[in-house]
């Protein structure tokens, strides 16, 4: 019985290299999600379960991975890292397979705050599939950064061009010193944050160097007024500071 | 999925043995898992709201405090043939010290293999011990507050430690494998920081994995 490579060499190339970093795999494999919805020391789980907006919301293992099901009308709910943010916004990843359902929009990728409604600083995509809206635009994903911080305070969507289905697709974000890129099905769509040389300042809203992190799924009920709740499905999450 | 992780880390026609992988990342320390061994309610055992805090192992300032987390009554790892990687600071304290690798039981167990990163020392350090009579094996790497890749391997007639790659100490004698003790049983993985001074010692420990070779 030898093991013939480890899962660190495979991960980090090689012993030599810089200690690998903070690095979470979940898979959403098992009877029942591996998250907590409640608030104390004793509480297991990947994640923390946040319903911030409504009353309603639930989580659990389905076929296709986790569901999040939002509450009724114009409602949110999320999971994360709550207080814990390992990551750094100079150089981490986060990836994912998941997919929406109709009038829901999925928004997962980095926020500095799960717990808050909106946070100060996130980078995430903004999935949205709505059945109803007659010009259909809201059916591309969009790539948004906000930071509360100057030099790049404020926000922006980058619209990718990439049109949201019912399919599962896999997306990854790659927050850098320079911008922040996102990937879906393995083609980069979108690119935030450049610096620019010849004004010596970033050029689009930018998280502020070295925040700390943590991973964030959103579900968001876009579709007023109520009617049934809505769910997205997350299959497979994984994210590492590089 | 082009190749499964198990075609990755194993030859053709193995039989792999135990294994596990520890990120110690996302909201909580599974406690189904690890055992929180703490010596009063100053000392903690949870995940760190920092950048790559991972779990933080912290003392309080009572003197020999210990914050430890292993898998208490789950003995997996074969003594004669078993490995261990991890990825560990401690932070600047005086009188810290981690040790991180393995044991046979818990507290006091007088059969273990393990690195230690001590203030008190001048080196890392590559610890055996059996029964009695330890061995301690200096590396050539000094004692820091970095992050660094441990790696020990268990054999069945040696202990081999290994620092960022490099094969840094190898004890051959006061090892547990040259002993037989009745209900000694196997090996299981422990983490554990602890301070001799009256301040608080912490060690961040951000990947552990562990297998049977």
């Amino acid at each position: 019985m030898v093991l013939k490579q480890t899962l660190y060499e495979l991960m980090n190339g090689s012993f030599h290299n810089r200690p690998i970093r903070a690095h979470m795999v979940e898979e959403f494999t098992a009877t029942v999600p591996n998250i907590t919805e409640t608030d104390s020391s004793s509480d297991l789980g990947a994640f923390k379960a946040e319903t911030v907006h409504g009353s309603a919301g639930s989580f659990a293992m389905t076929d296709g991975g986790l569901r999040i099901r939002t509450n009724t009308g114009a409602a949110k709910n999320r999971i994360g890292g709550h207080y814990n943010k390992s990551f750094n916004s100079n150089g981490c990843v986060y990836e994912s397979v998941s997919r929406t359902d109709m009038d829901v929009s999925l928004n997962q990728g980095f926020g500095d705050s799960t717990a808050a409604s909106d946070q100060p600083n996130h980078c995430v995509s903004l999935a949205s599939y709505s059945s109803w809206q007659s010009d259909d635009i809201a059916n591309f994903i969009t790539f948004q950064c906000q930071s509360s911080t100057s030099p790049a305070r404020g926000y922006t969507s980058t619209h990718t061009g990439v049109r949201t289905t019912l399919a599962p697709f896999h997306q990854k974000i790659e927050m850098k010193g320079v911008c922040n890129d996102l990937s879906i099905n393995g083609t980069l769509c979108a690119t935030v944050g450049l610096f620019d040389q010849s004004i010596s300042s970033y050029t689009r809203p930018h998280i502020q160097a070295g925040c700390p992190l943590t991973p964030v799924i959103t579900a968001y009920h876009n579709y007023t007024p109520p009617v049934v709740a809505r769910n997205c499905y997350v299959s497979y999450v994984e994210c590492y500071n590089t | 999925m082009k190749r499964s992780l198990y075609d990755l880390c194993n030859s053709p026609g193995d039989i792999a043995g135990i294994r596990m992988i520890e990120w110690f990342c996302g909201y909580a320390l599974n406690t189904e898992r690890w055992s929180k061994d703490l010596t009063d309610g100053n000392c903690t055992a949870e995940y760190s709201d920092e950048i790559d805090g991972g779990v933080a192992l912290k003392t309080g300032t009572d003197t020999n405090d210990v914050a430890q987390i292993d898998q208490n009554f789950t003995w997996q790892y074969n003594i004669k043939g078993c490995a261990m990687i991890f990825v560990a600071k401690r932070l600047a304290s005086a009188g810290s010290r981690y040790d991180i690798g393995f044991q046979t039981g818990y507290p006091n167990s007088q059969y273990v293999a393990h690195i230690r990163n001590n203030t008190n020392d001048t080196y890392y350090r590559l610890i055996t011990s059996a029964g009695t009579t330890s061995n301690a094996t200096d590396f050539s790497i000094a004692e820091d507050n970095d992050f660094h890749t441990g790696k020990i391997i268990n054999k069945e007639r040696s202990v081999l430690g290994y620092l960022d790659g490099v094969l840094e100490a190898t004890n051959t004698t006061n090892i547990p494998q040259e002993v037989s003790v009745a209900g000694m049983g196997s090996y299981e993985p422990f983490l554990k920081c602890t301070h001799n001074a009256s301040a608080v010692a912490e060690t961040r420990v951000t990947y552990l994995e562990v297998w049977e070779t």
